[in-house]
């Protein structure tokens, strides 16, 4: 059992084949608009607004539409009225199989159905903590940031597991990266990623296809991505009045096939799931 | 109007070189030399004698910020400008302005404001 998006449990069950299925994701590119593409519609943001907000949210911690609001691009109401047809335009990947004709309404409903109970322990869009940690606020918020630099740097959309313990050490992955945080917030930060994964994020960084690039370099993307959301926890965490220092990303060694980074401390795994493969946070109490 | 030589101090390669495209591509500054680490970094300020240097702040051996206010002693008059990715509100970011980085770009960058800041320096 993983977390799994709908259209690939319906795969995984055979219900649908994968060329329905891709053909369904493109009928839903097509239809559902991002946050800017209704506001440019509507004539309330250019094109040069709009690339404006997304360079600005790279480096913020903000959804696009309070970004808006707060440089005063949009009102609070305009962009109340946008997200409202944004939701209710959107259409989700059942209903995009079934429009298309590769499932009936009766087959969609029972699915969503098993698949709400598949899914039961993987709540998208909430960071749980198991119990034990002495700062679960600081998880919560290491976790959110990551899922949110996922998206915004290596543009993957992913879903969030429960945080579980986490006893042993990572297994090798394509890069495995670490930061040590220490001051307001006293965790080792550990980022596993799959090859597709740092392929994405370099892609981030260089603006453009990176998969052509070498390993070393894709792995120092890995290595970049995670300074980089490490040093907006630092922001994060300056604004809540705690100052946090961080040390270079490394690359875990791993000399006999195995590390030694966990060393039996208290440490907590989310897997982020994303089209690119799984990518696995792990936060060790220190 | 020849071109300002431009010192990249960063441990990331993959920054680097994305710096390195951006200026070498703008026909306004040339790359003159790439340090991964802030002792590197001194040795070839005084070697190469760039016009700019751009700053990481955290790198290993010695940190951005070190390596400014060595900089700042060696040269009052030096152009830096620190390449950050702490969100340009952390002590650190304050610190090497105050150390005398002439101005903060954050990570991740627009190639725009990386020209737009160098040009303005």
């Amino acid at each position: 059992m993983s977390i799994k998006f709908f259209g690939q449990f319906l795969l995984e069950k055979g219900v649908i084949t994968a060329e329905q299925l891709l053909a369904a994701v493109k009928v839903q590119q097509k239809k559902n608009l991002r946050f800017g593409d209704y506001a440019r519609a509507k004539g309330q943001l250019t094109d040069n607004d709009i690339a404006r907000l997304h360079a600005e949210q790279k480096r913020t911690d903000i959804m696009i539409g309070e970004l808006a609001v707060k440089l005063k691009m949009l009102d609070q109401k305009q962009v109340d009225e946008l997200l409202t047809m944004q939701e209710n335009d959107r259409l989700f990947i059942g209903e995009a199989l079934r429009q298309n004709g590769y499932i009936s309404r009766d087959v969609l409903n029972r699915e969503l159905d098993l698949f709400r109970e598949d899914q039961r322990r993987y709540v998208p869009g909430v960071i749980s903590v198991p119990a034990g940690f002495r700062d679960a606020e600081s998880i919560k918020i290491l976790a959110d940031l990551t899922r949110k630099m996922l998206h915004r740097i290596a543009q993957l959309e992913t879903k969030a597991g429960m945080g579980e313990m986490f006893n042993g050490e990572p297994m090798k992955n394509f890069a495995v990266v670490s930061i040590s945080l220490s001051g307001g917030v006293d965790y080792e930060f550990v980022l596993s990623a799959p090859r597709k994964v740092a392929i994405a994020m370099a892609s981030g960084f260089i603006g453009g296809d990176a998969s052509g690039e070498p390993d070393d370099i894709l792995a120092d993307g890995v290595k970049e991505f995670c300074n980089i959301t490490c040093g907006s926890v630092m922001a994060r965490m300056a604004q809540k009045g705690k100052q946090v220092k961080i040390t270079p990303p490394h690359e875990v060694a791993y000399p006999d096939g195995e590390c030694n980074i966990v060393q039996g401390r208290n440490a907590v795994c989310y897997p982020f799931i994303s089209t690119a493969g799984e990518i696995s946070l792990i936060l060790v109490e220190k | 109007m020849s071109k300002k030589k431009v010192l990249l101090v960063d441990d990331s390669a993959i920054i680097a070189k994305q710096l390195q495209e951006i200026l070498d591509g703008s026909g306004d500054f040339e790359v003159v030399g790439q340090a991964k680490n802030g002792r590197e970094g001194l040795e070839l300020f005084s070697s190469l004698k760039p016009d700019i240097v751009c700053m990481d702040l955290v790198m290993p051996e010695l940190d951005g910020l070190q390596t400014i206010r060595s900089i700042m002693s060696l040269d009052k008059s030096a152009n830096i400008v620190v390449i950050s990715a702490a969100g340009g509100v952390g002590d650190q970011v304050m610190e090497a302005l105050n150390f005398g980085a002439k101005n903060v770009i954050t990570k991740p960058f627009q190639p725009e404001r990386v020209l737009e800041v160098l040009k303005g320096i």
